[in-house]
């Protein structure tokens, strides 16, 4: 459309055949384009293709909900002495879920984090503490919740 | 629901006046949403340290060179800016000795509140203390908790760093240096300053989470373990410095322990989030005073409060059971960004509660505009919107844009008082707790007095 109203503006304006064989010229390479290059994907599709067997799953209303809370993190550190009064778990700071979440959740197994499910007894002491009101609780069950597959484990280490 | 004062906000200011009702027999209830710059805070807890007109060097005289004791900087306040909080706190005369009095006995009573979670506060107006902080830099201080006080080094005749190599945020290598610098570089004093790696039992050997080192700290077993493992590591005179990592909730039993086992007097560098362990048990401590003293808290966000008539403050709570609450008075301890008491949303800044006008440190009218709009470029400037806050007239009340009182009762305190920056000058917790003692005290007297009399005496309400 755009090609076409510069045609009819360099038309009225010049009043020659130039910009006819212009717009013949553009028109003629665009299709030959269209027909002749390589087919894209849809750029999530193809990134979900590539890290699905991460786990890695296009993003949900809630999760994002969840992740944009999560970068309003101020790291304070006050869930994580929340956590070790209360008697939480020695590998156990949530902080690392919460920051794994606002950035992208990929990283928190990119970095190799200690996984959430097997040592948060759910106390929820944490969400309790933070300033910033994140439900880190609800964070960290979302982060436990996505599938590790044994070949990302394996790149893990 | 009805209550007789609605106290928002559990912070400093808001538990000092919810404590100050309950001593006055009054019911209180708390609101919070939860912890605010009060569990933020390093663990001192300044009354009049940076003055606004000497802030770049806060605690040196310019003219003689020599250090200012903490009552001339309150002096030079009380010279200073109108519309800071302490203008309205200690009037405008010139009575110095009562300002000088109130403080005392206002730190006097947080000691009281605070002695049965067996945390101290130290410091007077009359001498200066420096402590360190994690990254080696000194800050000036006339009160603080006593775990942070012991490492005052004007009292000092030896340093020594305590090396923990495997704790995150701690460097004691690092700290030495820049401390070295910093004394140096005051000018006043060299003193001998070395790092001491000792021996740790082999549990706290590889911990690197300071939270997770506090909390195993608080059990007596490892408690005596570190000591044995400090055990004469240092001469009379010496003050170890530790990270703050000496118990979640026993730090006054651990600070003994270790000073008794090494010889030394034991204190924890000033540490800032995310490791402010300092902060975080004087909340704690605070949240089980306000409990002792049989005030009711309720957990959850505030939406608005809104006057009913001229008696009645009709507050909405956000979420959870009975949203509708009437007070015969409100105390607003909301504090500012952290806490939640003022917003800084992409259009505005605003107070949330109950829409009141909000004034910057020169006295601008500050809110309604964007938050960017007020800031001044350039690195180390006065920013406006850090000293955003309310204004109040003598009894706490905040003022409506006309300059009368919003509602004859409703108060303010804390941080949501605006005309300082408390990160500049450092006296947060000093306003928190002055300010909350007196809005307590006005809500109390408010309260307390016969409808009819208090309307004739406050003035023209609409």
């Amino acid at each position: 459309m755009r090609g076409y109203r510069g045609f009819l503006r360099e038309f009225s304006r010049t009043g020659s055949l130039r910009a006819l064989s212009l717009q013949l010229r553009t028109g003629v390479a665009h299709m030959a384009r269209q027909l002749l290059g390589r087919k894209r994907d849809d750029p999530v599709l193809q990134f979900l293709a590539y890290y699905g067997p991460d786990g890695v799953t296009r993003p949900e209303p809630d999760a994002n909900e969840l992740s944009r809370s999560a970068t309003a993190c101020l790291v304070c550190g006050l869930c994580s002495l929340e956590c070790a009064r209360v008697g939480g778990a020695p590998s156990l700071d949530p902080r690392d879920a919460v920051i794994a979440a606002a950035r992208l959740e990929l990283d928190f197994r990119r970095l190799g984090l200690s996984p959430v499910e097997s040592v948060c007894a759910s106390c929820d002491a944490c969400s309790r503490v933070c300033p910033a009101g994140i439900p880190i609780q609800r964070v960290q069950a979302r982060l436990a919740s996505l599938e590790v597959s044994d070949a990302t484990r394996a790149r893990i280490g | 629901m009805s209550v007789t004062v609605a106290v928002i906000g559990a912070g400093l200011a808001g538990a000092a006046a919810a404590l100050t009702l309950r001593e006055a027999g009054i019911d209180v209830v708390q609101f919070s949403r939860g912890p605010g710059a009060t569990a933020l805070a390093s663990g001192t807890l300044d009354v009049a340290s940076a003055s606004p007109g000497i802030a770049t060097l806060p605690w040196r005289d310019p003219l003689r060179g020599r250090a200012l004791l903490p009552r001339e900087r309150l002096a030079l306040h009380r010279r200073g800016a109108a519309t800071h909080p302490y203008a309205q706190l200690f009037g405008a005369g010139a009575e110095l000795d009562r300002a000088e009095r109130e403080i005392e006995a206002s730190v006097l009573q947080l000691a009281g509140w605070l002695a049965p979670e067996a945390l101290g506060v130290a410091g007077s107006l009359a001498a200066n203390r420096l402590l360190p902080s994690v990254s080696g830099t000194l800050r000036s201080a006339d009160y603080a908790l006593a775990s942070v006080a012991g490492t005052d080094v004007l009292q000092a005749a030896a340093l020594a760093v305590v090396d923990l190599p495997a704790l995150e945020g701690w460097d004691a290598h690092a700290l030495a240096r820049t401390l070295a610098h910093e004394l140096e570089s005051l000018g006043l004093f060299r003193l001998p300053l070395r790092v001491v790696r000792p021996v740790l039992p082999e549990r706290m050997q590889y911990e690197r989470s300071p939270a997770r080192l506090a909390a195993q700290l608080d059990a007596k077993g490892a408690c005596a373990e570190l000591a044995k493992a400090v055990a004469g590591i240092g001469a009379e005179g010496q003050v170890l410095i530790f990270p703050p990592v000496l118990g979640l909730s026993a730090s006054a039993s651990v600070i003994a322990a270790l000073e008794a086992a090494s010889g030394c007097r034991v204190g924890e560098a000033l540490a800032f989030p995310p490791h402010a362990v300092a902060g975080y048990r004087l909340q704690r401590a605070l949240d089980a005073a306000v409990r002792r003293a049989g005030a009711e808290r309720v957990d959850g966000r505030m939406r608005s409060v809104v006057a009913a008539d001229r008696d009645r403050l009709e507050l909405l709570r956000a979420d959870g059971e009975g949203r509708r609450i009437t007070a015969d008075a409100v105390v607003l301890a909301t504090g500012r960004f952290v806490g939640g008491g003022l917003e800084a949303g992409s259009f505005a800044v605003r107070e949330p509660l109950a829409s009141l006008p909000l004034y910057d440190g020169e006295g601008r009218r500050i809110d309604g505009i964007p938050a960017h709009r007020s800031a001044r470029k350039g690195y180390g400037n006065e920013q406006p919107l850090f000293s955003a806050g309310v204004r109040t007239d003598r009894r706490m009340r905040p003022l409506d844009a006309q300059g009368r009182p919003h509602h004859p009762r409703l108060f303010a305190a804390g941080d949501l008082l605006g005309g300082f920056d408390p990160a500049r000058e450092r006296t947060g917790l000093g306003v928190a707790l002055l300010s909350g003692i007196h809005a307590g005290r006005a809500a109390a007297e408010t309260v307390r007095a016969p409808h009819q009399s208090f309307d004739a005496a406050s003035g023209g309400m609409p």
